[in-house]
């Protein structure tokens, strides 16, 4: 349970920064409007030749390598819900790096989120 | 909005799916052993020839594909909770399909999680700082 919570934690920041790569090279890329077979292609090429999108998909890729392993050792109904901790991470993220304010509404998201990962963590049965 | 929600759905069926082939696969592969370099060798060529891994990666494609569709629309930070209800849909199949016994502990943990999830909104990715996993 703790390695596997570990391996986890790893791969949600690695998953993190790859998310927040693709968003900024999708960002260059714009806006996907039109949904014609052309320009599907277009926008999908316009991406894959994106830096940053490329970054942000290898390191997705290893997030996806250690997410197999997680998916080895535990039961899906326990290890997709401790992907929650996506919101900690990044709520504690923009707290510290960004200065973000963070409101009692947010707070109280936080607290839920928390105690849930929580409860499911403790809920693990080796498989 | 309809068509982002109707996005939005289709991606959390296709990312649902996509996790229980993963699942599956993983169950035919069987737990990572070790760590050592061969021991990894072993385990990722024994999923890389794995049918159901094929399938999971194939629906974990559609998945971000269509992902990749809403997020390129501004102003759909409403959508990003949603992706808290792949874990109660995951929960139920995982249930119903692989045999995993849900218990009322991990209910509770998925409920709070859910609750948290809707509360915080969308607002962190109005903050610039990300997206939704995945998994």
């Amino acid at each position: 349970m703790i390695v596997t919570t570990c391996l986890l934690v790893v791969s949600i920041v690695c998953s993190a920064y790859g998310n927040v790569l693709t968003r900024r090279g999708l960002q260059e890329v714009g806006s996907l409007e039109d949904f014609r077979l052309l320009h599907l292609l277009r926008f999908g090429w316009a991406a894959v030749r994106n830096g940053k999108v490329l970054a942000g998909v290898a390191v997705n890729f290893g997030q996806f390598l250690s997410w197999l392993i997680v998916l080895s050792w535990a039961e899906l109904s326990w290890a997709l819900p401790m992907n929650a901790m996506e919101y900690l991470v990044v709520a504690v993220l923009g707290w510290k790096l960004l200065g973000e304010r963070i409101e009692p509404r947010r707070w109280a998201g936080i607290g839920l989120v928390s105690a849930g990962v929580l409860l499911t963590m403790l809920s693990w049965k080796a498989p | 909005m309809r068509r982002a929600l109707g996005f939005v759905l289709a991606a959390t069926i296709c990312g649902c799916a996509g996790n229980l082939c993963l699942r599956q696969g993983m169950i035919v592969v069987g737990a990572l052993p070790g760590a050592s370099p061969e021991v990894l060798l072993a385990f990722f060529a024994a999923a890389a020839v794995n049918p159901w891994i094929w399938l999971g990666i194939a629906f974990e494609i559609a998945y971000s594909l269509l992902w990749w569709a809403v997020l390129s629309w501004s102003d759909i930070s409403w959508a990003v909770p949603m992706n808290a209800l792949e874990y109660v849909l995951a929960a139920a199949a995982a249930y119903a399909l692989l045999g995993e016994p849900v218990g009322l502990l991990r209910l509770a943990g998925i409920a709070l999680i859910c609750g948290g999830v809707a509360l915080l909104g969308g607002s962190w990715v109005q903050a610039g700082t990300g997206v939704p996993r995945k998994n």
